[in-house]
């Protein structure tokens, strides 16, 4: 069912490629977020995409991530049901599209996240930092190199490292927020920052549209929203 | 059934997380100051022994001071059971519900946990900016 479905969608592609898809594309990427993934599929709207979608039932499906790297191959994630659907198509998202996209957009809820871990992260490298001294300056800076203490707090501090790490690449990834645990986290993030999150208008995603200066990805896009 | 790579990659992420978590990373500032802490107090004590001559202060090490100041600093965190509202507890339940019945696959728990996060947001953010048009009455005096 999977594959039928993963080659439906190929075809798909390969038959846009060859029409007008392409320019489209051009003109969808510096749209807003959030009517980004709608009016992708809206583009579609031939007898293929249409039977496509009839399969997946409406709102049972996701645009995971949407890949374009800087030679103008664009990479689209769907999630089902049933698994992954990955296709790729060709295009050039030009630079002036990207600024266009990285002034508009606003920073997401896994970005802020990080954020607020890599401040926590200097925080502890202080603290840590302060503790070492002290035991230095007390008894002797030679001490301290063979001592337990160093090695906890040392070793503590490269603990919240490689957490900083992990949720960096599991956010770029798309794979933050599988599990319970990582739900909770960004939800209880949210409304302890309730108030700072000012935007009434609905474009603040749980995933950044952007994660580096060659790729362009989004995530988390169109959850249930195509009917 | 073979796993792709990016089921491979989320298996060993999360459950790193899951055991960084264990070792109290999910509160790193609290968990520090308790380290960084309890060695400050052993390196203190240590300093002054000669002025506590009735004190066997061998029996303070800095190790033993560290866990101390992590478990003093966290104590309260046992106590303290984080709930959400009552529809998010009920959506959750729903999910681990269905989990457990072996109902959903791995991608639909993903869509499902990200779609109750999104809502959240979009909840959040529709009463910002409620709030933000709500007109001040002004005060009149009596």
């Amino acid at each position: 069912m999977l594959a039928s479905l993963r080659s439906s969608f190929t075809s798909l592609f390969a038959r846009a490629r060859k029409t007008r898809v392409q320019e489209e594309f051009h003109a969808l990427v510096d749209t807003t977020n959030t009517t980004f993934s709608n009016r992708l599929f809206n583009s579609f709207t031939d007898p293929e995409t249409a039977e496509y979608l009839g399969v997946l039932n409406a709102g049972d499906y996701m645009i995971e991530k949407i890949t374009t790297t800087s030679t103008g191959k664009t990479t689209i994630t769907i999630l089902t049901k049933k698994g992954r659907i990955i296709s790729s198509i060709d295009t050039k998202i030009t630079q002036v599209a990207l600024q266009e996209l990285r002034q508009t957009r606003r920073q997401s809820i896994s970005a802020l996240m990080i954020n607020e871990r890599k401040s926590k992260l200097v925080i502890v490298s202080i603290v840590s930092a302060i503790a070492l001294i002290g035991e230095g300056v007390v008894d002797g800076f030679s001490t301290i190199i063979t001592s337990w203490s160093t090695l906890l707090v040392i070793g503590f501090a490269a603990l919240v490292f490689l957490d900083n790490l992990l949720l960096r690449f599991r956010a770029q990834r798309g794979i933050f927020g599988n599990t319970e645990h990582e739900a909770r986290e960004i939800i209880a993030f949210i409304l302890r920052n309730a108030d700072s999150l000012d935007d009434g208008d609905g474009t603040r995603r749980i995933f950044d549209p952007e994660q580096s200066e060659e790729s362009l990805i989004m995530e988390g896009y169109g959850v249930g929203a195509h009917a | 059934m073979a796993r792709t790579r990016e089921e491979i990659n989320d298996l060993a992420t999360g459950w790193m997380r899951g055991a960084l978590r264990f070792l109290m990373v999910q509160h790193p500032i609290r968990t520090s100051v308790g380290l960084s802490g309890g060695i400050l107090v052993a390196t203190i004590i240590d300093a002054f022994k000669s002025f506590l001559p009735g004190i066997n202060v061998a029996a303070f090490t800095d190790l033993r001071l560290a866990i101390v100041g992590v478990f003093l600093s966290n104590v309260s965190l046992l106590f303290k059971i984080e709930r959400f509202p009552e529809n998010l507890e009920q959506e959750f339940a729903a999910v681990h519900r269905a989990i457990r019945e072996g109902k959903l696959s791995s991608a639909h728990r993903k869509m499902l946990y990200l779609k109750i996060a999104q809502t959240e947001l979009d909840r959040v953010a529709l009463s910002n900016s409620e709030r933000e048009r709500k007109p001040v009455r002004p005060r009149t005096g009596t």
